[in-house]
C-alpha cells in the first residue's frame, strides 16, 4: 500500500522536474531568439529611417556573430561600440523577408528567429517535435521624404 | 480493555496524520499538474538563479527602453570601474509600479538603474531599480529601490541616438556626442551587454553557469515617430 502511494507521489513529480529542467534548457536559448527578433524589427525600421532601401534589408538566414551595431554600420559610421555577441547567441540564426502589400510605402517584413538548426536534428528518442524558431510579422514604413517609385 | 480501546484510538489518530500527509502531497502534485501548475513552477523556479535574474533585468529594461523620453545623463554605464555606476532617463508611461500612485494618464517618471559596490568575495554587484515620478506628474509615492539581479558580473550600456541629417534621413551617434542635442535628435536605442555570474547564494563562481548577452533595445515609441517622419 504504502509502495503504490510512494509511486503515485514520485512518479508525476519527478516527470514534472525533468520536463521543468527541459523547459527551462529550451527556453534559455528560444529568450535569446525573442532578444534578437526584437532588435532586428526596429533595426529594420531604423535602418530605412537610415537611407536603406526596404527592399534590401531582407536576408537569408545568418547568425548573430560579430559588433551588434555591425548590421548597422552604413547608418552609424562614427559610432563605436565594443560589444560582440556572445557564444550562447551564435546559436540563434534570423532571417528576414520583406513583401509589398496593398499600401506601397509598406514593406510587411515576416521575422524568423532559429534556435536549433534543423541540420542538427531533434534529440534521438523525442516523440513530439519541439519548437525551434519563432516568427514575428511586423510593417516596415518607407519614410515620407522617399519619392514614390 | 480500556487500554486496548485507548491503543486503537492513538493507532487511528496516528493513521489519520499519516494518511492525511500523504493525501495533502496528492493534492498538491494534482495542483501542480492543473492549469496554475505551470505558473507555480515558474514562481518556485523564479526564487533563484542568475538566468532568470538576466531575463527579469533585461525586460524590465526592455520596458523602459520602450518608453524612454529622454536621457538625463548619455554617459555609458560601465560596470569595470570603481564605484556605483548608474543610468538615469526620464520614461512616459502607464504602468503600475510597486509603492508609486499614479493617476491613469501617462505620467513621467524618472528612473535609475544603480549598480552596487562590488561583493568582497565574488565581485559580483547588485542591480537596483529606483522609480521616481517628475514634478508635475501628479501621484506621488515610489523612490524605494527595488532589487532586478544579484548576480551581475558585467554590465554595460551605450545609449545611442539619432540625429536628423540635411536630407531628412536619420544617423545614429553615441548619445553622449554633442550632435545628439542637435534640434531633432532623440534617443534611439541601448546597447546591453551584460553577463549574469552565477546563481544566488553560490559562493564560488563557476564558469558554466555564466551568461552573457549583448542586444540593442530599441527606444520603440521613438523609433516608430522616426519611422514615419513625425519628429521633423
Amino acid at each position: 500500500m504504502a509502495a503504490l502511494v510512494a509511486a503515485a507521489v514520485a512518479v508525476p513529480l519527478l516527470t514534472l522536474l525533468f520536463q521543468e529542467r527541459d523547459t527551462e534548457q529550451r527556453s534559455r536559448f528560444e529568450y535569446l531568439a525573442v532578444l534578437a527578433a526584437r532588435d532586428e524589427m526596429y533595426e529594420s525600421r531604423m535602418a530605412v529611417a537610415c537611407g536603406a532601401a526596404a527592399d534590401s534589408i531582407g536576408h537569408a538566414w545568418r547568425p548573430l556573430t560579430g559588433n551588434v551595431m555591425e548590421r548597422l554600420k552604413d547608418a552609424a559610421p562614427d559610432l563605436s561600440v565594443p560589444a560582440t555577441y556572445s557564444a550562447d547567441q551564435r546559436r540563434v540564426s534570423t532571417k528576414l523577408d520583406l513583401e509589398t502589400g496593398a499600401n506601397p510605402r509598406l514593406r510587411v517584413g515576416t521575422l524568423q528567429a532559429r534556435w536549433v538548426d534543423p541540420a542538427a536534428g531533434q534529440p534521438s528518442g523525442d516523440k513530439k517535435e519541439r519548437p525551434s524558431s519563432l516568427q514575428l510579422v511586423f510593417g516596415v514604413l518607407i519614410p515620407p521624404w522617399v519619392p514614390p517609385k | 480493555m480500556s487500554i486496548r480501546r485507548r491503543s486503537t484510538r492513538a493507532a487511528t489518530l496516528i493513521e489519520m496524520i499519516f494518511f492525511g500527509a500523504i493525501a495533502s502531497i496528492v493534492l498538491v502534485g494534482v495542483v501542480g499538474l492543473l492549469s496554475r501548475g505551470g505558473r507555480l513552477l515558474e514562481v518556485s523556479r523564479r526564487t533563484s538563479g542568475a538566468q532568470v535574474d538576466l531575463r527579469v533585468l533585461l525586460e524590465t529594461l526592455t520596458e523602459d527602453a520602450n518608453e524612454l523620453v529622454y536621457l538625463e545623463d548619455p554617459a555609458p554605464l560601465d560596470s569595470s570601474g570603481t564605484g556605483e555606476p548608474t543610468l538615469k532617463f526620464v520614461v512616459k508611461s502607464t504602468r503600475n509600479e510597486s509603492g508609486l500612485s499614479v493617476p491613469p494618464a501617462p505620467s513621467l517618471r524618472r528612473v535609475e538603474y544603480k549598480l552596487g559596490a562590488p561583493d568582497g568575495a565574488t565581485k559580483l554587484r547588485d542591480c537596483t531599480r529606483t522609480v521616481t515620478l517628475v514634478g508635475g506628474s501628479g501621484g506621488g509615492g515610489g523612490g524605494a529601490p527595488r532589487t532586478m539581479a544579484r548576480s551581475i558580473a558585467r554590465m554595460r550600456v551605450w545609449p545611442v541616438a539619432a540625429i536628423p541629417l540635411p536630407d531628412k534621413r536619420y544617423n545614429l551617434v553615441a548619445a553622449a556626442d554633442d550632435r545628439a542635442k542637435l534640434p531633432g535628435a532623440t534617443v534611439a536605442c541601448l546597447v546591453v551587454d551584460v553577463t549574469v555570474g552565477m546563481p544566488s547564494g553560490e559562493t564560488s563562481a563557476d564558469a558554466s553557469s555564466v551568461t552573457s548577452v549583448v542586444t540593442k533595445l530599441w527606444c520603440r515609441n521613438r523609433v516608430l515617430e522616426i519611422a514615419r517622419g513625425g519628429l521633423q
